[in-house]
C-alpha cells in the first residue's frame, strides 16, 4: 500500500527541443506558399566541422541557439549561393518536470541576415519555448 | 446498522472486528495525530525530513474542528538537477461524524489548505549537443499556494484514547503563485502544480486527551 502512494519514478518522454524553427516560403503572384528547398546545408558559424543539415531537402530548418552566448550565427548553403542568419537572444532555464529536469527557453531580441538567396525573413514568434511552433518565415 | 459499520471498519482497516469497543459512550477530547504515511514515504525515498501532524476536537456531538500542519525539508535529485525544498503547509476545516456508537469516527468534511515554500536549484545542467552543455543555478525563491479539500476519514479507538485511522482526500487548487520558471512542481500538502485537482491518502496514529 505504501508503494502505491510513494511517488513513481517516471521516465522523461516529452522533453521539448527548443530550437528556432524556420520554414521556407516563396511569393508568387502575391500568394505566399511553403516550399521544399533541395540541397540545403546548414552549420553554425564556428562549427564548420559539424553540419546541422547536409544537402537535405527541407521545408523547415530547426536551428539550435548557443545557450552560453547571446548571439548565434548560422550559415545556410543553397546550391547557387549561401546566406548567413544571425540571432541575438537571451537564455533562460525553465523547469520542465521532475522526470525531464530543465529545458532552455530563448527570447529573440533581434536578427540579421544576408540576402544572396534569401529575399527576406519575418519573425513570427520571438519566444522559443515549444518544439513545433514556427518561429520564422524565410522568403526566397 | 452497528454491525454493518463494524464490518466496514474491519474491512477498511484490515483489523478484526473485536478491536472495536462497544461501550456506546461518547466523550469529548482533543485528539492529536501523527501522519505515518509521510514518514513511510520518506523512509522509502530517503530524501530529507517530512513530518505532518493533525489535531481535532469535537465542537458538538457530531461536528469536529480539524487542523493539520506539515513540514518538509528535502533534496530532490533528478536528471541533471539538484533541488532543495523547504516548506510548511496547513489545513483547517470541519468533519461531520456519521457514527455515534462509541468514540470511533466515520466522517466527511472539508478543509482549506495552504502552503508556503521556498525552493532553490543548487545546480542544473541542460545537454546541448551542438554548441555545448549549459549549466547554472537558480537562487532561492518563495512560493505559495492554496486549495480546498473534501475529506472522508475513519478513526477507531485501539486502546483507551489511542486511535488509528486514515483519510482519503480530493483536492482542488484555488491558486498558485509564481511558477513562471517552472512548468510543474510539487506543492507541499497538495501535489503537482500542473494538476487542477489531486487526491491524497494519509494514515494516522492518534492520542486523545479527554476532557
Amino acid at each position: 500500500m505504501i508503494a502505491l502512494f510513494s511517488s513513481c519514478e517516471k521516465e522523461c518522454f516529452h522533453k521539448p527541443l527548443t530550437m528556432v524553427n524556420a520554414d521556407f516560403f516563396t511569393i508568387e503572384e502575391e500568394e505566399e506558399g511553403e516550399v521544399t528547398v533541395d540541397d540545403v546545408s546548414v552549420y553554425g558559424l564556428g562549427r564548420e566541422d559539424s553540419l546541422l543539415y547536409d544537402s537535405a531537402s527541407v521545408r523547415r530548418i530547426s536551428l539550435p541557439l548557443d545557450p552560453n552566448s547571446d548571439i548565434t550565427t548560422f550559415v545556410v548553403l543553397f546550391p547557387e549561393n549561401s546566406d548567413t542568419l544571425t540571432f541575438h537572444h537571451t537564455t533562460s532555464p525553465f523547469f520542465h518536470s521532475y522526470e525531464c529536469g530543465y529545458v532552455l527557453h530563448y527570447d529573440l531580441s533581434g536578427f540579421e541576415y544576408s540576402t544572396n538567396v534569401i529575399d527576406s525573413v519575418r519573425l513570427e514568434i520571438s519566444k522559443i519555448t515549444h518544439q513545433y511552433e514556427r518561429h520564422l518565415k524565410i522568403y526566397l | 446498522m452497528r454491525g454493518i459499520s463494524k464490518y466496514i471498519f474491519s474491512i477498511l482497516l484490515f483489523l478484526p472486528a473485536s478491536v472495536f469497543s462497544q461501550n456506546g459512550e461518547y466523550s469529548r477530547g482533543l485528539r492529536i495525530g501523527f501522519d505515518l504515511s509521510s514518514a513511510a514515504i520518506l523512509a522509502i525515498e530517503g530524501e530529507g525530513v517530512e513530518t505532518a501532524v493533525t489535531a481535532d476536537m469535537n465542537i458538538t456531538e457530531r461536528f469536529f474542528a480539524v487542523a493539520d500542519a506539515g513540514y518538509i525539508n528535502s533534496v530532490k535529485t533528478g536528471p541533471g538537477y539538484d533541488l532543495s525544498l523547504n516548506a510548511i503547509y496547513m489545513r483547517a476545516g470541519a468533519d461531520y461524524n456519521f457514527y455515534r456508537q462509541n468514540n470511533d469516527v466515520v466522517a466527511a468534511g472539508v478543509r482549506y489548505g495552504f502552503s508556503t515554500f521556498s525552493r532553490e536549484t543548487t545546480s542544473f545542467m541542460v545537454e546541448e549537443g551542438y554548441w555545448g552543455n549549459y549549466t547554472g543555478t537558480v537562487p532561492e525563491r518563495t512560493l505559495g499556494s492554496h486549495w480546498l479539500e473534501a475529506v472522508f476519514s475513519l478513526k477507531t479507538e485501539l486502546f483507551s484514547n489511542v486511535f488509528i485511522g486514515w483519510s482519503l482526500r480530493g483536492k482542488v487548487l484555488l491558486s498558485k503563485k509564481d511558477g513562471a520558471d517552472m512548468q510543474e512542481w510539487h506543492i507541499p500538502g497538495y501535489g503537482m502544480s500542473n494538476k487542477s485537482s489531486t487526491g491524497g491518502f494519509n494514515f494516522y496514529i492518534f492520542y486523545r486527551i479527554p476532557f
